[in-house]
Order: C-alpha cells, then sequence, then structure tokens
C-alpha cells in the first residue's frame, strides 16, 4: 500500500511539475533552425554610432580572464574570455581593445578593466533517468518531498554572465555600471532545437522565442549583449534602445543634463539619430532639413506633442523611451 | 479492500488533472487584442511677448567685443547662469527695429543651459556687422538674449517697447515678487564703425 501511495504522489508530482509547468520559451517542432547573427548582432553594430553620437570620443577596454565560476563539471567553456574579446573588438573604431595595460603611459581616451564571470549554472531538466529533479507531493494532507526521474529529452539550462568594469585611474569598480544578465536554453527533443530566453533588467528579450545553434552560440548571445548593456553603461548611452530592455533612468538623467548643455548641431545629430533608429529613411545629421524638421513634426504629433519643429528636452527623452 | 479504495482515489485523482488539466487554471488562448493607446498627454503650455512685462533683466549674460569693423563677424558668448530654457536672440538698432537673429528657418528653437558662442553654437550662421546711417562715426546696435521657460508663441511680434520695459537696468531685487523668474533676458550693446 505504501508503495501505492508513493507512486501515486510521485505521478501527481510529475504531473504537476513535468507535465502542467510550460518551459518560458516555446519553440515549434516544424520551426527551422537560423544564424544567430540577427538581431542581436545588429545591437553590437549600433554600438560605434552610438558611442559616437553620444560619448563623442572612443573608450578602451582591457578584459580580465573570463572564466566559468560555477560547478558546471565542465558542461561550459572554462574560459569566455576569447568570445569576450571578439564581442568588444567586432565593434569599431570606438571601443578599442587593449591587449596590455601601460598605466606609466595610459592611452588618452578612457579606459576601463572589465572583470567577469560565468557566475550561475543550472540544469533543469536533462534527459535519461535517475534522480534529475524534485517536487513536492501532498496525499491525505501530508506533505514530502518527492524525487524522480523524468524520462524526458527536452532540458532547460540556466546561466548568468557578470561583469564588473574597473576604473584603473581611481583603482575602483565603477558605481552603478555593473551587469548581469542570465539566459535560459530551452533544448527540444527533436531534432536538437534550441530556443533561448534571455533575462535581465538591461535586455528585454524574455519570453522571445529565438533559435540558437547550442549553449555555445547561447553563449556568444548573452555575451554580446551584456557588451552592450555594459559599454551603454560606462560610455552612457541609450542601450536600452538596442536590446529592448528597461530604460535606465540614470543614464536618462545624465543624458538630459548633457542634451540641455549641447551646442545645436549636436542635439540635432542626436534627435536624428534617434529618429533613424526607429525610421531607417531618417538620415543622421547635424543641420537641419525639411525631410527631418518633418519627421520631429510626424515625431511630436504622433506622441501628443505641439506640432513644431522645438528641440526640446521633453522630445529628447520621449524619443529615449523615458 | 483499502488498496482497492486508494487505487479508486489515485484513479479519480489522475482522471481529474487529465480532464480539468492544471488545477482547471488553463485558459483558452487569448486572441491578442489591438488597443489603441490614448496620445500621451503633453502640456502645450507656452509665453507670449506679454509676459516679457515681468521678465528679470540682466539675469543672463552676454559679453563680447564693443566695436566692430564694417562687414566684420560678430561674435559674442551668452551664458545662462545655470538656468535652463528656450533662447530667443533678438538684434535692435538704434532706429528701434527688431529682428529675430535665433531660431531661424535653418536653426530651429532649442532648449538649453550652460555657456555658448552665438552665433558659432547655433547652426554656424554668419551675421556681420553693418552700418546704416551716412556720415555718422559709428552706429550703437543692441542684442538681446531672451531665455524663456516655455516657447514664447508670438515672438514673431515682438516691438522694441517689449524690450525696452528693463531700461537698461541690470539688476533684480530678492523679493521682487513682480519679476517672473520663467523669464530672463541679457543684453549686449556694441558699435559698429
Amino acid at each position: 500500500m505504501k508503495k501505492l501511495i508513493k507512486l501515486s504522489v510521485v505521478t501527481v508530482g510529475l504531473l504537476l511539475i513535468a507535465g502542467c509547468t510550460p518551459p518560458k520559451v516555446e519553440l515549434s517542432e516544424s520551426g527551422k533552425i537560423n544564424d544567430i547573427k540577427t538581431d542581436y548582432t545588429q545591437a553590437l553594430r549600433n554600438i560605434n554610432p552610438m558611442i559616437a553620437v553620444f560619448n563623442g570620443s572612443p573608450v578602451g577596454i582591457y578584459i580580465k580572464p573570463i572564466a566559468d565560476r560555477t560547478a558546471s563539471g565542465g558542461k561550459l567553456p572554462r574560459d569566455i574570455s576569447t568570445v569576450v574579446k571578439k564581442s568588444f573588438n567586432s565593434i569599431g573604431e570606438n571601443v578599442k581593445t587593449m591587449f596590455t595595460i601601460n598605466l606609466k603611459n595610459p592611452p588618452k581616451y578612457r579606459f576601463y578593466i572589465i572583470e567577469g564571470a560565468i557566475t550561475e549554472f543550472d540544469l533543469l531538466k536533462v534527459s535519461g533517468s535517475g534522480r534529475d529533479a524534485a517536487g513536492q507531493g501532498t496525499y491525505n494532507n501530508q506533505k514530502g518531498s518527492v524525487d524522480f526521474g523524468m524520462d524526458q529529452e527536452d532540458k532547460l539550462t540556466k546561466l548568468a554572465i557578470t561583469f564588473n568594469p574597473q576604473d584603473p585611474r581611481t583603482g575602483n569598480y565603477v558605481p552603478n555600471a555593473s551587469t548581469s544578465n542570465r539566459i535560459e536554453v530551452n533544448q527540444k527533443s527533436a531534432g536538437n532545437e534550441f530556443a533561448i530566453s534571455i533575462l535581465g533588467s538591461g535586455i528585454g528579450l524574455d519570453n522571445s522565442v529565438t533559435k540558437a545553434q547550442g549553449l555555445h552560440s547561447s553563449i556568444n548571445i548573452l555575451v554580446e549583449l551584456s557588451v552592450v548593456e555594459l559599454l551603454g553603461k560606462l560610455t552612457k548611452y541609450p542601450y536600452w534602445l538596442l536590446t529592448r530592455g528597461n530604460v535606465d533612468y540614470d543614464i536618462v538623467a545624465h543624458l538630459s543634463r548633457q542634451f540641455l548643455r549641447d551646442k545645436l548641431n549636436k542635439k540635432i545629430q542626436k534627435v536624428s539619430y534617434l529618429l533613424s533608429l526607429r525610421n531607417t529613411n531618417i538620415q543622421v545629421t547635424s543641420m537641419m532639413n525639411s525631410s527631418l524638421k518633418q519627421a520631429i513634426i510626424d515625431y511630436k504629433v504622433a506622441h501628443g506633442m505641439p506640432a513644431n519643429d522645438i528641440i526640446s528636452s521633453t522630445l529628447y527623452k520621449s524619443l529615449l523611451g523615458a | 479492500m483499502k488498496v482497492k479504495k486508494i487505487s479508486q482515489i489515485v484513479t479519480l485523482s489522475l482522471a481529474t488533472i487529465l480532464i480539468i488539466g492544471c488545477g482547471g487554471k488553463k485558459e483558452p488562448t487569448k486572441q491578442p487584442v489591438k488597443v489603441n493607446k490614448p496620445a500621451p498627454v503633453v502640456s502645450n503650455t507656452q509665453a507670449s511677448i506679454a509676459d516679457l512685462k515681468s521678465a528679470r533683466f540682466g539675469t543672463i549674460e552676454l559679453d563680447g567685443k564693443k566695436t566692430y569693423a564694417q562687414n566684420q563677424t560678430i561674435r559674442f558668448n551668452v551664458d545662462t547662469k545655470g538656468k535652463s530654457g528656450f533662447l530667443y536672440i533678438v538684434y535692435l538698432d538704434d532706429k528701434g527695429e527688431t529682428a529675430l537673429l535665433y531660431p531661424n528657418a535653418k536653426s530651429p528653437l532649442s532648449e538649453l543651459n550652460g555657456k555658448y558662442v552665438f552665433p558659432r553654437d547655433f547652426g554656424g550662421m554668419q551675421i556681420t556687422a553693418t552700418k546704416e546711417c551716412k556720415g555718422c562715426q559709428k552706429e550703437r546696435t543692441t542684442v538681446y538674449a531672451i531665455l524663456s521657460k516655455e516657447p514664447i508663441s508670438d515672438i514673431k511680434n515682438l516691438k522694441a517697447m517689449n524690450l525696452m520695459q528693463g531700461k537698461g537696468l541690470s539688476m533684480s531685487l530678492a523679493g521682487d515678487t513682480a519679476s517672473n523668474a520663467n523669464i530672463n533676458i541679457g543684453k549686449i550693446e556694441f558699435f559698429v564703425k
């Protein structure tokens, strides 16, 4: 009888946990595996003009070894420094990836040292038998823990990457510039397909469906998007417009103060750049022209502002998504 | 007997879960509903030249050369003294004629705060010194900078008398309730030889 009770608890638990809880990201069985280099890689490419428009000068980056600090047991790459360096180096001339630091003769541009690690790794569902997951079952108002094996090939992997930038001039970590983003990789049983979901305050790809070509590709995506966020925090550009994440109001406040102090040409450049992110037909310019004027008026009308070409901080904040 | 009862309960609970689903929580797939978001309400308050009556004079700083030769490029500094607002640069000649130097068709009105060089930082227009009086040794020109918290809707109707109300006073007294902190005015005078 005891066996039967245990069996029923396990069965109910299995149904509740495995059957009733859908994975966060669903991928259709017939879905084609696409190359991941789509809008994520575009986000990385957009950093170069963003730094030029909002920061105006290049930034140097020195990357310390970035390793797996989790008990992944060899399931993750031990060192992802190369992936991180590649991401920084692929941005363009406004990001100088340094291979050495000479503090006696530092470069003229601002530079930062990046410290980081893979800080979290969880494998929530795995194929095969054994005690792979745990749950709770209730029978006759008695709660008890049950362990059960799952004969299922889907698996959900979670991993997090953290970056902590340091300012070598002060010897301190840069305040409010650390990033920590998590990725959930859902491997479907059919056809070795993957779906990913990236979770983090600065990255808004939660529950979005993207097909990647495996865990290593997912690490690449997470690194690339974390790089976009990290550089945004360091050089104060509106990175959330590229990563679709939450608005960073500290950066909005900084950008708004800067905007008021900008010369007219710079203001026009920023406004036209932000409009061009929404409408690719708009050219980035530092001189007012009739098409930009019309684009500003159209934008203002669409957002409940007076129909004029006045370059106000209200317009700017609206374009920043704040 | 007991075993039978228990197996019945298990079968019943399994059947319930299978039929109802996850505690009956499953909802039918919702079709996405398009909602027309109302446009955000943005205040459209504007100032008018009538508000210049109570403007604070001398509260923004203009400085530069005091004498220009004819056709020489005019250039001066504008410092809003930490105040933010929409800036207008207005020219006033000896005859009481006014002209709006900034904003103009190429250089839109903008909200600002800080130190600027006019006209370099306002779209790069070129303004040269001219003298209209014939035979006179030099002609005086005054340039006013008006910094308003809100855009001035009827700035094109600005007349010399609207600017003369400061009567050249360059200070505002503390506790002067008549003055309007939303509009600040500064001026610079120079001569064209």
